[in-house]
């Protein structure tokens, strides 16, 4: 299935994961069949993935997630939103975000 | 998930991953919030038999059900953030007395709050193991909390220690070791692959996660095996002068499992490092080994090392001696087959 966000797009964590700050990073387990599984497979976000994470607040656009991150960060827009769709193409993609309806 | 790799710039997957005990405990905490069971493996043996270390368990939140006398349960222990899954054996006041089957004392009294969640399922190596609860987890616990569990239990072992004591004793003997050598199967010599090196940090460490040693030139690593399985394990390993006073060729880590030792394992694998060291051009191999371990001094000496005193290493070993109370000293062997020597 092809994954297909912009920067219009509203990303919200899936109802098919349960993500936790855990120790200063950002842990998210998969459920299957409704029963968290953090023994076969447990992700955790890298500095970039954690610092982009913790803006989707599931009312932000991509873009607005571009803007709050360029008030924190020197690096030019080219590059944020790089990375903001990146990140958030990988994550639909492995089904820990989904797009908000 | 196909098409996308394990980890990202952004992401980082797969088994490498492994939560911290306080760590299990908050994700733990996060799940049963929410009223979602969570399944994870888990360290120790203190519910052994039920379970051992790396088991998978399902934990089911409590969702307002009480304990029940029997049931094993994960909480947190009182006075610290740290996670046990252990069985409910008494009621006491407000909260809940909980042991492990196979902990001599128990853990205290446990508030019903910090009750996160019951053990409804097992699995080792795939398959669901049994887990002893109603009924047979009643029973359990009240033999627990009058002390008889432990006495089942020292008396269940008593024949397995006595047989490792009597098999510790038989491999001192000449008899039984000539007898070994030429009855028992031989074992094969060969370089350590990661999957040889998982096995024997399994082995010395068992529930902690093994990790991949760095490929370093100056260490060459073998294993023994019989048949497939791994029985002993010995390091070379070339300390440029840099590493000062650790400077030379050192034999390291030599290892024969238990059951295994007085057939000849540790000479063969002794013999490999020696050869390879005189491949390298060594004219000395040097290993440290403790003091009173006369079987290892001896061991050591019939196959051709001899104390000796490295001086800028006296001070190293003194000082190591003191918290353990037991003495490291320096054996060497010359190696006259050297191309240098």
């Amino acid at each position: 299935m092809a994954t297909q966000v912009t920067l219009d797009t509203v990303c919200v964590p899936s109802d098919d994961v349960v993500a936790r700050e855990i120790e200063g990073e950002i842990v998210i387990v998969p459920l299957v069949a409704g029963i968290g599984d953090a023994d076969d497979e447990l992700y955790t976000l890298n500095d970039t993935g954690k610092a982009i994470w913790q803006k989707l607040d599931g009312e932000r656009t991509l873009a607005d997630v571009v803007a709050a991150l360029a008030q924190e960060f020197a690096a030019s827009q080219a590059a944020l939103e790089a990375d903001v769709l990146g990140f958030a193409a990988e994550m639909t993609q492995r089904g820990i975000l989904a797009a908000k309806a | 998930m196909p098409g996308v790799p394990p980890s990202s710039p952004f992401v980082s997957s797969g088994g490498e991953l492994r939560l911290t005990n306080p760590g299990q405990l908050e994700l733990l905490r996060g799940m049963a919030g929410r009223g979602i069971p969570l399944r994870q493996s888990v360290r120790g043996s203190s519910m052994a038999p039920f379970i051992r270390d790396q088991d998978v368990v399902t934990i089911a939140p409590m969702n307002g059900r009480a304990p029940r006398l029997g049931d094993v349960v994960a909480f947190a222990l009182p006075g610290n953030e740290r996670m046990a899954v252990h069985r409910v054996v008494a009621r006491v006041g407000a909260g809940w007395l909980m042991h492990g089957d196979n902990c001599p004392e128990p853990d205290g009294v446990v508030a019903s709050d910090d009750v996160l969640g019951r053990v409804v399922r097992v699995e080792r190596g795939g398959r669901d193991v049994h887990l002893g609860l109603g009924a047979q987890g009643a029973w359990l616990a009240t033999l627990q909390r009058c002390g008889w569990l432990a006495r089942a239990r020292a008396a269940w072992r008593a024949p397995r220690l006595a047989t490792a004591r009597a098999l510790r004793a038989a491999q001192g003997l000449p008899l039984y070791r000539r007898a070994g050598r030429r009855l028992a199967p031989h074992s094969t010599i060969a370089e350590a692959t990661k999957a040889d090196l998982a096995a024997v940090q399994r082995r010395l460490a068992p529930g902690v996660p093994s990790q991949e040693l760095s490929a370093n030139p100056g260490v060459t690593r073998w294993v023994a095996r019989r048949g497939a399985k791994v029985v002993g394990f010995v390091e070379l390993v070339h300390h440029p002068e840099e590493h000062a006073p650790w400077v030379g060729y050192w034999l390291f880590s030599l290892l024969v499992w238990g059951p295994y030792r007085g057939l000849g394992v540790g000479e063969a694998l002794t013999r490999r490092v020696i050869a390879e060291a005189v491949a390298q051009g060594a004219t000395e191999l040097l290993l440290a080994v403790y003091e009173d371990d006369a079987r290892a001094v001896r061991f050591y000496w019939k196959l051709g090392f001899e104390r000796v005193t490295v001086p800028a290493l006296e001070p190293l070993l003194a000082a190591e001696t003191a918290p353990s109370g037991r003495r490291r000293v320096v054996l060497r062997k010359r190696l006259e087959g050297s191309a240098h020597g």
